[in-house]
């Protein structure tokens, strides 16, 4: 019997419009448009996102992977809450507002993974300069911002 | 205070204006183009599909249309897919009215925070002054800039990337930060991000290796067909590696590329147009990693390696861009193969290197 944890009972959700994701075999690519950060997601971290998206909670997803091994059952959940809250601190998912309402899609495919590997998620910022703003020196009478004056 | 401008949170009100002020905008073009009596008709082939622009003078012309010049095509009465105003205001005598938004509501990318929906889309690049609106639905958009005379260079080698986006996303095309070169029958893409080795790679396959070109930082693909169209005709290097590597590209530097502190922009419409090549099949993407040693060579990658080189670096520098972009990059993934180009110093041994990989197998 797995020990129940805080936010175990809680669904999950992408956290908006400016995340957007993709699957690519057995990774996935998500990026975070505010923040100018894009993420690769290696490891059982596919398919956990995967479920998360499909509305499994932690328990269940841990019952997903430990169907190879109950025995580990603690050390995969352990596992999923770390991933799991590392996806909330980026920003890439949120509760679900109706957690309570929504089911978990039922016989959800089994993945090819279902063997537990640590998640993975591998962060990129190198992008964040293409957000930053240009700096806004002066608006004209009409309100257009002026360009900078060259030297 | 702007009695136009909506409230906070004001989703309903925010579109009403902004299709308002698209309006009054569109006024102020067709004020600009009675100046001139009349306005020029630009019509370019884009991806297969018929774009035109109409510009009020000639000043924003000659800055924007020499890196289209490869698709441009006759009138001929055919009903022009997507129209563009463009037109600049010190040339024309006219005034833009005020933006519907203040300065705390622009954004990364050219957004306009609140401003903008699926229908009218907009970008204001504070940097450039570079104003892009489109009635996605009507198939019109609208481009201004203050003074033509401050188009950036960058904007001559590769302009109107907001719009051409906006337009051709929905139609199944998207554009790309890539570079391509190849044959009728086949070639290949090159993407990462800026300075990563994607023109140097595509010059040296057009310039050393007997390859066509359609683009050395931008280009449009189509997944659904495996194919890339070229968008611009434009080459642009650091001065170091032209003069050292292409020296025969330093004649041919145009005026905008010759200014202080920018990267020299050629045109190889005007010099070399038997080189380029608007539409091929794309057989492989590439993803050149300078190496600092003379050999090139080709190393397996995987898809999430090929997304990763190539959809940030296209979707965060597009205004307004995301989910369907990435579906389309997704989807050129999905039907592709994939490699590391381990770029090498000796340039003339990178196109036999690609050459070996498009032979029929």
């Amino acid at each position: 019997m797995l020990s129940m944890k805080k936010g175990d009972y809680v669904r999950y959700r992408i956290a908006g419009s400016k995340i957007i994701h993709e699957a690519f075999e057995d990774e996935v690519i998500a990026g975070n448009l505010e923040r100018g950060h894009y993420y690769s997601i290696e490891g059982s971290g596919a398919e956990i996102w995967r479920l998360l998206l499909a509305g499994l909670t932690v328990p269940e997803m841990a019952e997903h992977f430990s169907n190879h091994d109950p025995s580990n059952r603690e050390t995969i959940a352990s596992g999923i809450r770390e991933f799991v809250d590392r996806l909330l601190e980026e920003g890439l998912i949120a509760p679900s507002e109706n957690s309570e309402d929504e089911l978990p899609a039922k016989n959800l495919p089994l993945a090819r993974r279902t063997v537990f590997a640590p998640p993975v998620l591998q962060k990129y910022t190198d992008m964040e300069e293409l957000l930053l703003l240009d700096p806004i020196h002066e608006v004209d009478e009409t309100g257009w911002p002026n360009l900078k004056k060259q030297d | 205070m702007n009695p136009r401008r909506p409230q906070d949170n004001d989703g309903g009100g925010r579109k009403a204006v902004l299709a308002d002020f698209f309006e009054q905008a569109r006024d102020v073009y067709l004020q600009a183009e009675r100046a001139f009596g009349g306005g020029l008709c630009r019509r370019f082939r884009v991806g297969g599909r018929l774009l035109a622009l109409y510009f009020a003078g000639p000043a924003l012309a000659s800055r924007l249309t020499p890196a289209l010049e490869h698709l441009a095509v006759p009138a001929d009465g055919a009903m022009p897919e997507f129209t563009i105003f463009l037109w600049d205001s010190v040339s024309t005598g006219t005034r833009m009215p005020p933006p519907p938004w203040s300065a705390r509501d622009y954004a990364g990318r050219g957004e306009v925070r609140g401003f903008g929906d699926d229908r009218f889309r907009l970008a204001f690049h504070p940097g450039s002054g570079i104003l892009n609106m489109a009635d996605t639905r009507a198939g019109i958009a609208l481009y201004w800039i203050r003074d033509a005379g401050q188009v950036p260079y960058y904007e001559s080698g590769a302009p109107l990337l907001p719009l051409l986006n906006w337009w051709l996303n929905g139609l199944g095309l998207q554009v790309v930060h890539a570079a391509a070169v190849g044959h009728p029958s086949g070639g290949i893409l090159f993407i990462g991000k800026g300075g990563s080795g994607k023109s140097t790679a595509a010059l040296s396959c057009c310039f050393r290796g007997g390859f066509l070109y359609a683009g050395d930082d931008y280009c449009l693909i189509e997944p659904g067909a495996l194919r890339v169209h070229s968008l611009f005709n434009s080459a642009k290097l650091d001065w170091e590696r032209l003069r050292m590597s292409f020296p025969q590209l330093e004649a041919a530097v145009s005026d905008s590329g010759r200014l202080d502190g920018e990267k020299p922009l050629v045109f190889l419409q005007q010099h070399w147009p038997q080189l380029i090549n608007p539409v091929f099949p794309i057989r492989a993407v590439l993803i050149p990693r300078l190496t600092g040693r003379p050999p090139t060579t080709l190393t397996p990658a995987k898809p999430i390696d090929i997304a990763k080189a190539l959809a940030p670096s296209t979707i965060f520098q597009l205004a307004a861009a995301g989910g369907d972009e990435l579906r389309l990059i997704a989807e050129l993934v999905r039907g592709s193969s994939g490699f590391f180009l381990e770029l090498g110093t000796d340039l003339d041994a990178i196109g036999p290197v690609l050459s070996r990989l498009l032979e029929p197998e």
